[in-house]
């Protein structure tokens, strides 16, 4: 711990962030392509190399290994970021050290050092599911944020598998769960997503499932009577109150990730809905403050694409059509460009949203897809399959990253033939996004790739108290 | 010279708790950024002073009343004791507070000060200059109260200026990379004075 100056990547200000050195390393988690169960192959973090001017430039340099199988390694994040900048509870010689991995099914938590060798994290605490149970009431814990004040996690659903789903703490120094955070929760019952609007004291939250609707795949039937979650809730984070809930529609089905603009000053936010029951589209939708209250509008609508029934997944074939699968989307730090990822159409889109009620599209590359297997420049002939889904964005803005597993049971619905792991890496530049031919990353047939999270921080891990 | 001497201490003990980022002045460029304008500098560096005087003026208040009916030596080696306590919470055990959030009123921002300068042992670390103060000062009697609270003013009004200073300094000047180059880890810095504090307190009772 330096005793002159915070830790280097933790940034007053976006526009700070955007200023500091390119990222050297990704970590990526990657899950066993069976779930370890008939194998007993446990889960990974894979470390790979992203820095062009060295020779392991787009390989894996190092895989940790979970030392149990069957966690399902999902989504994670850091210990400490740019928020322990944040004035009212400044702590800014924690370090940006500590990956904290959830288990998404078996609720286990993982704490790996990344600080003694960076390419050769190391595993340093667990935390169980029974303990988590007993502390917190939760299971499945999802996103990870690091707060000012603590590290906060979202979680799908209660001991049994139920709901309600919601949001515990873990203590910044020891890493122990502290309880679950929500005092009064009003009509929230699903979760997923979370973040804020650190200045307003303001938490916004999607909805997913409980873990009975998700864990075995989807439901058909649950998503046919439009079971699945339909909205957002504005939460008041000083009183840990619910506000607001602001309801997409009957026919939206699963609002997932949400992306609040990164400056501070600014009161809006993107989140993403799956899918339509009307005509499968996907859809991006702006949250903004509208007086005393918060407002929602559909702001961008991706179209299902028409396919021959031969060529469609059981699941799809009585729709004939591909849908979009909108399941991630990054906001660069300087509020600019929106990335969508597609995971049905393997499409990955840019949008300027400068004017966030008006995004305009500036470019689109395919990766993978149901249908099209669109292949990587670096070798035109091979198909891939699994479509872009985890994306994520560099600091600076330049480098847009993806993986092409979502979830394992939902894996071998939209794509049977079984996923192939990959992580490609587009260069955002002035006419648009490009595929880097010399980044190509294949995973072992054991595993796939899901959350990456670059050294030193990315677009969807910090927060900035200031603009 | 040596009357001067206490006051100089809690006025110089001002300038070192408005320096600390964590006693305000970072919470008011903050919101100098948020309301983009220089006025809720002003504003918000004058909330935290007054929240900051009330609880050094607590702590001093508590310090001349034990004076009424404790014998001087009890209260050097209670204020001592106190003094290490805290000081060794802050060298060991930093703990994150957790009682406003960003988006506050002038009058919370008052709370905020008072709650931080207390959680901090802010007024105590005036302890020395007050016993000081009654000895060179007043020659062995007690110190009369308004010199107490005198003491308390001196001291809020060094760390008004410091804190107001930092605040346009990083506001006007340099800008957020200052964050990012020199910020000390006062925790660190403030539990040895909280104990530099007690041992002056029990060498010189």
């Amino acid at each position: 711990m330096k005793f002159t100056s915070p830790d280097p990547t933790f940034y007053p200000s976006a526009r700070l962030a955007m200023e500091g050195p390119r990222e050297e390393l990704a970590y990526v988690v990657a899950l066993a392509a069976d779930g370890g169960g008939p194998s007993g192959i446990p889960d990974g973090l894979a470390v790979v190399d992203l820095d062009p001017t060295s020779a392991g430039y787009g390989t894996i340099v190092h895989w940790l290994s979970a030392p149990t199988a069957g966690d399902e390694l999902h989504h994670f994040g850091w210990n400490a970021c740019s928020s322990a900048l944040c004035p009212y509870a400044p702590h800014p010689h924690l370090e940006r050290r500590y990956l904290i991995i959830p288990g998404i099914r078996s609720s286990r938590i993982y704490v790996i050092d990344t600080k003694a060798d960076p390419r050769r994290p190391e595993i340093v605490k667990r935390i169980e599911p029974e303990q988590l149970i007993r502390r917190t009431g939760y299971t499945r814990p999802h996103t990870v944020h690091c707060g000012p004040d603590g590290i906060y996690i979202s979680a799908l659903g209660d001991g049994k598998g139920d709901g309600p789903g919601g949001i515990f703490l873990l203590d910044h120094y020891s890493f122990e769960p502290l309880g679950r955070w929500e005092i009064d929760r009003g009509p929230q019952f699903f979760a997923y997503d979370f973040w804020w609007h650190i200045n307003q004291d303001i938490l916004i939250s999607s909805e997913w499932g409980v873990p009975w609707m998700l864990e075995d795949g989807v439901l058909p039937e649950q998503l046919m009577k439009g079971a699945y979650g339909r909205a957002l809730h504005v939460w008041d984070i000083r009183k840990r109150r619910h506000l607001q809930k602001l309801d997409l529609g009957e026919d939206q089905q699963m609002v997932l990730e949400v992306r609040p603009a990164h400056d501070p000053r600014k009161t809006y936010g993107f989140t993403g809905v799956v899918l339509s029951l009307k005509d499968l589209s996907s859809s991006v939708w702006l949250w903004h403050r509208d007086g005393d209250r918060w407002a929602i509008q559909k702001v961008i609508e991706i179209p299902a694409e028409p396919a021959p029934e031969e060529e469609l997944p059981p699941l799809l074939k009585s729709f004939r059509a591909v849908p979009p699968l909108l399941t991630d989307l990054d906001l660069s730090l300087d509020d600019r460009f929106l990335y969508l990822s597609c995971w049905g159409t393997g499409e990955l889109l840019q949008y300027d949203v400068t004017d966030p009620f008006h995004p305009k599209r500036v470019s689109g590359l395919r990766l993978g897809g149901i249908r099209r297997s669109a292949a990587h420049p670096s070798s035109p002939e091979k198909p891939l399959n699994g479509g872009c889904q985890m994306v994520e964005v560099s600091r600076d803005g330049k480098r847009v990253y993806l993986t092409n597993s979502l979830y394992r049971a939902w894996d071998e619905q939209f794509y049977p033939a079984g996923i192939r792991g990959w992580m490609a890496l587009a260069h955002a530049e002035e006419e648009g996004l490009r595929w880097d031919e010399k980044f190509f990353v294949e995973f072992p047939a054991t595993h796939r790739p899901h959350q990456i999270r670059l050294q030193g921080g990315d677009c969807s891990t910090d927060s900035f108290c200031f603009p | 010279m040596t009357r001067a001497l206490p006051w100089a201490m809690a006025f110089g003990l001002g300038a070192f708790h408005g320096l600390n980022p964590a006693m305000g002045w970072l919470f008011a460029v903050a919101l100098g950024y948020q309301e983009e304008k220089r006025r809720a500098i002003f504003e918000a560096i004058g909330a935290l002073a007054t929240g900051h005087c009330l609880a050094v003026g607590a702590a001093v208040i508590l310090f001349w009343a034990a004076g009424a009916w404790l014998p001087s030596h009890w209260i050097a080696v209670g204020s001592a004791g106190l003094l290490v306590g805290f000081g060794l919470y802050w060298l060991l055990r930093p703990r994150h507070p957790r009682w406003v959030g960003m988006h506050v009123r002038l009058r919370e921002l008052v709370l905020w000060a008072f709650l931080m300068a207390t959680a901090h042992g802010a007024g105590l670390m005036l302890f020395p200059a007050l016993g000081a103060a009654s000895l060179c000062g007043q020659g062995g009697s007690r110190l009369p109260v308004g010199s107490a609270l005198g003491m308390a003013a001196i001291h809020t009004i060094g760390y008004w200026a410091v804190a107001l200073g930092m605040a346009l300094i990083v506001f006007e000047k340099v800008g957020l990379s200052f964050l990012r180059k020199a910020w000390w880890n006062l925790d660190v810095l403030w539990g040895t004075a909280l104990l530099l504090a007690a041992g002056t307190l029990l060498l010189y009772p």
